[in-house]
């Protein structure tokens, strides 16, 4: 055939790369962990060993208040990862409804204006979001999660429009070219193509999430905003400290591990 | 065979078919071609109902095509798109497959074909897994002219499938599908604005500007005298010329041409063979100044070839 010449010879580059990644894949994959293992770690760590490691450092450490946290931090880690997994969840499932439907009806009209809506309801401050659901569903976690869930569909509504709009329109031409019907096409193109950036606003939901969950201790929700809140009170950083540390590793632990999920580079 | 009957399309106020009349027969390869907004794209897309009419009559093996659901047709309709389109988290028998896995093929029958396919179209087995971002933009066409080919329709539509490549590969991708075609004998509508792409793939070469079709007829029907002067121009005074790269030594009747004689002229020359193009054949004659250059038709068996027979072989396409 006239056209093998002009290929090059692929079939020496394929043999070589496909013997590569046997190889080196388990390792590769460790490595990849390696990050989010370590941020897990410290997590834990710091939830079950907090205080061995504060009465080591006491002699050190300023004269506290005689007032201690009575929940141990391992109840409260569990409030606020349910906290965090209810809401993000839900939140998820319907933004993806309701970014398919927006997608599906392909109206400009109607996704500017969800666009717009996402962007705006973003500026508005968690802290008056929990406020404002409190005379709806009183004190307790439930407000919290009320005010976790309309926070976090905006970003992902926000992002699965914007993915599924991203598609080259030569891409789509040919789903409905090949004789594709749009329900096909909203399967086997639309989805597997904008999931990389629906997976995106999942990530910001989430990590927006796990740190907004802690101002639910100002309304009795629970979680790990119950020693920052009270050692805000009783002027007590090591208390500030105790609460907003594992905070911070749940938030890095959440993103990077979406981020090694998402990389195809394996 | 491919009717359209007093087709009309409107974009608003903008008429982009005023009254198409188009037959392509059988295993005929029709070329539109026109400039940038004449309405070629518009035309080949009603065929599979991408674009809907606003009046007339089409007909996809004498069958009214208004009568079918539009993915039911499109699916018995090869599709080859501009700017290729692969399906970018398909591999290459992912995408190629698409239209059989629509139309429920068994899997082993669907593995089969895709092999077959690209055996056709020169991409060798191992790409099969590839991503379409692993392949350059030549292979990448070969794979939308496979994945159009897959269902094994009997019509196919092409616009501008060898756009986006250096000439070097587009020159290859025409050969490899004038091969395909040359087996497999479809009906097929080909749109492009390069005219010598026209000339080499065309059965028939349809002539459209401003949503009208201006002239259409064999490739070499346009070598004579061209009346109308839009098709005039946009073909270009060269058009003889290129037309040349159609046809090769042997489609000049080289059995009736009369044996080199003497010393053949200096070494170092190209040997023209059977399967040269007439175009090569009088490059070489400027090359070196000659009138006449000899071309082999067997081991050592020269014939001569004139200039004259150049001119008259293209005289006697012009009247066809």
């Amino acid at each position: 055939m006239i056209s093998s010449v002009f290929l090059g010879d692929p079939a020496i580059d394929t043999i070589n790369s496909a013997a590569a990644p046997e190889q080196g894949k388990f390792a590769r994959h460790l490595k990849k962990w390696l990050v989010p293992g370590l941020y897990a770690l410290g997590f834990l760590l710091w939830i079950f060993f907090f205080d061995e490691g504060l009465s080591a450092l006491s002699p050190w450490l300023p004269k506290r208040a005689a007032l201690q946290m009575r929940t141990p931090l391992h109840v409260l880690a569990w409030q606020h990862f349910f906290m965090v997994a209810v809401s993000t969840s839900l939140a998820v499932a319907t933004s993806l409804l309701l970014g398919s439907l927006v997608h599906l009806t392909q109206s400009a009209e109607l996704k500017s204006l969800v666009l717009s809506v996402s962007a705006i309801g973003e500026t508005v401050p968690s802290a008056a979001v929990i406020a404002l659901s409190v005379p709806l569903l009183g004190y307790g976690n439930l407000t919290c999660m009320l005010a976790l869930y309309l926070y976090a569909i905006l970003p992902v509504v926000r992002n699965t429009i914007v993915g599924m709009e991203t598609i080259a329109h030569s891409v789509r031409e040919a789903g409905t070219g090949m004789g594709m019907t749009r329900f096909q096409q909203f399967l086997h193109i639309d989805i597997p193509l904008a999931a990389p950036i629906i997976l995106t606003g999942i990530r910001t939901a989430l990590v927006i999430n796990i740190s907004a969950a802690t101002i639910g201790a100002t309304v009795g929700a629970g979680g790990f905003g119950v020693p920052i809140i009270s050692g805000i009170r009783v002027y007590d950083p090591v208390m500030v400290v105790q609460g907003s540390v594992p905070v911070l590793f749940m938030a890095m632990f959440a993103d990077k591990s979406l981020r090694v999920m998402t990389s195809n580079d394996i | 065979m491919i009717r359209l009957t007093q087709v009309f399309k409107a974009y608003g106020a903008q008429e982009a078919l005023k009254g198409v009349d188009l037959e392509v027969p059988e295993g005929e390869c029709a070329v539109l071609i026109g400039p940038s907004g004449c309405g070629k794209s518009t035309l080949l897309k009603t065929i599979n109902r991408m674009v809907g009419i606003d009046s007339g009559r089409i007909e996809v093996n004498e069958q009214d095509i208004a009568g079918y659901q539009p993915e039911l047709l499109r699916r018995q309709i090869g599709y080859c798109i501009q700017g290729v389109g692969l399906f970018p988290h398909f591999t290459v028998q992912d995408n190629i497959a698409v239209v059989p896995r629509l139309l429920k093929w068994p899997e082993s029958q669907i593995e089969v074909r895709v092999k077959a396919l690209m055996e056709m179209s020169g991409l060798p087995d191992a790409y099969r897994f590839k991503k379409p971002k692993e392949l350059s933009g030549g292979e990448a066409q070969r794979v939308g002219v496979c994945r159009a080919l897959a269902a094994d329709p009997p019509v196919l539509l092409m616009d501008e499938p060898f756009g986006a490549v250096d000439p070097l590969t587009r020159e290859r991708l025409q050969l490899a599908f004038m091969e395909i075609q040359r087996a497999l004998k479809k009906t097929v509508v080909f749109v492009t604005h390069d005219v010598e792409e026209a000339i080499l793939l065309a059965d028939r070469v349809v002539v459209m500007n401003q949503g009208q079709i201006l002239d259409a007829g064999a490739p070499g029907k346009f070598a004579g005298e061209v009346e109308e002067p839009f098709v005039k121009s946009f073909l270009g005074s060269e058009y003889p010329l290129k037309l040349l790269r159609r046809y090769s030594a042997k489609d000049i009747g080289l059995a009736l041409l009369p044996a080199w004689r003497g010393a053949m002229p200096e070494s170092g020359r190209r040997l023209l063979r059977m399967d040269s193009s007439l175009k090569e054949i009088l490059s070489e004659m400027m090359r070196h100044g000659l009138q006449e250059v000899p071309v082999e038709v067997e081991v050592d068996r020269y014939v001569r070839v004139s200039y004259e027979d150049l001119a008259g072989h293209l005289k006697e396409v012009s009247k066809l």
